[in-house]
């Protein structure tokens, strides 16, 4: 059995992941900023470095998986929350990850959203992103910038959500052959609107876009995608299994982004 | 009241049900009107399929329709606004299902 380590473990899709990979009898440790394995708080290089630190110490044999899932949604007002904890929180561990990844030849899967393709990302806030790498300095930039944006505007948390989403999906296509070669594969899911404990809380306007995202699989009911569908996948793409598949942005989201963009098949 | 006229109505209205249901259920809806504002050409299949799309267009004030002018049983004249952008577009039903209902529409500028 392997050893996992998830993000944001403690509910919603990460639970979820939890549970299924410790059904299937794998050692995981849960990350995240409650009832965690390990507590920490992502949004900081502290904590980060806290996270990397321990499970050098705990498992120098190195991991067999690791699933970056934790982040926080769009509709709330601190954007810099968002910048931190679902792009760096996300990139900054996993890199500090690899040399684990790689000893154990495991694979990485990120959680992304099925949003990146509704064309609200800030096309110049994710070229900053994948381009800021790992450096304290390039993260304190970007934030910086986003810290004179209006965080009450709904439409400005969600274009900055999207934006994070959309660059973690550009990172992994781009580091994935290097990644690859080096025996760690690594890819995004990309959920549809899933019912979780930040769906459960939102707003009646985050409700309304929720119901302008149609899902197929739930035609004519206001049911979100279970937790569940996207573990299920979450699990098969760092397992064995899913040797051959690298790189890969997997949409599941119950057919919505085909339905809205059938005509990107590639 | 001819499906033409429905569908003008249904789109004014905003009514995603309404206009999914003058569709059969193997339509195709296609416009390629999107492209010229520089936007992936709309493409939709089926009676819900309609229905979800237009949901989502209507929903996010991505789509309308003005001043209507209906030429014939089958074509009709309007401007097609996709986010702002206005065409001049004409829609035409090229197709009718066994049961009447429309089995192909296609937008295009005119």
């Amino acid at each position: 059995m392997g050893v996992y380590v998830v993000t944001g473990g403690s509910g919603g899709i990460g639970g979820k992941t939890v549970e299924i990979l410790r059904a299937q009898g794998h050692e995981v440790i849960n990350v995240d900023l409650k009832d965690g394995d390990i507590c920490a708080n992502l949004a900081t290089q502290e904590g980060r470095d806290h996270v990397i630190q321990t499970l050098h110490e705990q498992y120098p044999d190195g991991i067999d998986g690791l699933c970056c899932n934790a982040g926080v949604n769009g509709t709330g007002s601190n954007l810099k929350l968002i910048i931190s904890l679902n792009y760096f929180g996300a990139v900054n561990l996993a890199h500090g990850l690899f040399d684990l990844l790689k000893k154990k030849g495991g694979s990485c899967v990120v959680i992304s959203s099925n949003t990146i393709s509704q064309g609200a990302a800030r096309m110049d806030l994710v070229d900053m992103l994948n381009y800021s790498q790992t450096k304290p300095i390039n993260e304190e930039r970007i934030l910086n910038i986003v810290d004179k944006f209006d965080g009450t505007n709904l439409h400005v948390g969600n274009s900055i959500y999207v934006t994070t989403k959309y660059a973690l999906a550009r990172w992994v296509r781009r580091v994935s052959p290097a990644w690859a070669a080096n025996g760690v594969r690594i890819n995004a899911v990309a959920p549809g609107n899933v019912a979780t404990p930040m769906t459960v809380n939102m707003g009646e306007n985050a409700k309304s876009a929720l119901a302008a995202l149609p899902i197929p699989i739930n035609y004519g009911t206001d049911d979100l995608m279970a937790a569940e569908d996207i573990a299920n996948v979450i699990v098969f793409l760092a397992s064995p299994l899913a040797h051959g598949v690298n790189g890969n942005v997997m949409f599941v989201d119950g057919g919505t982004d085909a339905l809205l963009n059938s005509e990107k098949v590639y | 009241m001819t499906l033409i006229k429905q569908y003008v109505k249904a789109m004014q209205a905003q009514d995603p049900k309404a206009l999914s249901q003058l569709f059969s259920p193997t339509a195709i809806f296609v416009d390629y009107c999107p492209k010229d504002a520089g936007q992936p050409l709309y493409h939709a299949y089926g009676t819900e399929g309609i229905d979800m799309f237009f949901r989502n267009r209507f929903l996010f004030r991505k789509f309308e329709i003005m001043d209507p002018v209906i030429v014939s049983d089958t074509q009709v004249y309007y401007y097609a606004i996709y986010e702002g952008y206005h065409i001049r577009a004409i829609a035409t039903i090229q197709d009718f299902s066994e049961d009447g209902e429309i089995q192909r529409m296609v937008v295009r500028p005119a």
